[in-house]
């Protein structure tokens, strides 16, 4: 199952610019996904089956939500205009990363032979187009 | 969190299909999703049967049906069928939005196929579609 969570790295950048999103489960510290959903009665949390957002952690910089990859390339489209998609052809993937700013279309291609490694560098890229844009922006202001 | 699951009408077919990855939760006898993590910690804590749904569960091992995310029906298709299911995104001349479709690519005789899907709920169509394939 772990392997549906985004890794820890792109948690972390999408705590930074504002993922808040209900999630079933945190990491607590680098490559340490916290399995709620295979431990009911854990130590670490009384009431572990809830779900959890990054505003429920503000105070504990160590524990980020982890989102499913579902979840951070439907807030990336939803929230951000970022749109992530892939084309499979003989086992080679090319994700596709558009996005508009100000009436201006930009597209990403990156191609990958391993799904989730390439989704992982789509993420990045869209990320990357958000502190492009939001440091173009506090220059410009 | 419901939406990020499938329905249940499409999660019965997907059992007849064979689809038996782990899952996070089921839907119960009348369809309802058994979403666990809504439920305050007394209720939770005394309730055994949901206590048991907490760990993944397959189709294999529950007479009732697994509920399952999108991402891994779209991946079951990939791995298992080779079927791909994904969005298509586009500028809508007509809104200056953009504007999004879903696709199924399939093979037939080693030439790949192309269904669009545009109507409502574009994704869940395009996995009943991608479903008829075999």
């Amino acid at each position: 199952m772990e392997k549906l969570f985004v890794p820890f790295v792109i948690a972390q950048m999408l705590k930074e610019k504002g993922f808040n999103l209900n999630c079933f489960t945190v990491y607590h510290g680098e490559n340490d996904l916290y399995k709620f959903w295979a431990k009911p009665y854990d130590e670490l949390s009384g009431d572990d089956h809830t779900t959890v957002r990054n505003s429920d952690f503000i105070k504990n910089s160590n524990i980020v939500c982890a989102p499913l990859w579902q979840q951070a390339v439907d807030w990336l489209r939803e929230k951000k205009n970022i749109h992530i998609t892939t084309m499979e052809s003989d086992g080679k993937y090319i994700f596709q990363v558009k996005h508009y700013f100000e009436g201006v279309g930009n597209t990403t291609y990156l191609p990958s032979t391993n799904y989730y490694l390439g989704l992982r560098q789509a993420i990045i890229a869209g990320l990357n187009f958000i502190y492009y844009y939001d440091n173009f922006k506090k220059t410009s202001s | 969190m419901e939406d990020l699951f499938v329905s249940y009408e499409l999660a019965l077919q997907l059992k007849t299909k064979g689809f038996n990855e782990d899952c996070f939760t089921l839907f119960d006898e009348q369809g309802l999703l058994d979403n666990y993590w809504d439920l305050d910690n007394e209720e939770f804590i005394y309730n055994q049967s949901i206590k048991d749904l907490h760990l993944p569960k397959r189709n294999s091992e529950t007479k009732n049906v697994t509920a399952p995310l999108y991402d891994q029906v779209i991946e079951w298709l990939r791995d298992v069928h080779n079927i791909h299911v994904h969005p298509n995104f586009y500028m809508n001349r007509f809104s200056n939005l953009m504007d999004y479709e879903y696709q199924v690519h399939y093979r037939v005789d080693n030439k790949w196929q192309c269904m669009k899907i545009t109507a409502e709920d574009s994704r869940s169509n395009a996995i009943y579609q991608a479903l008829k394939l075999f």
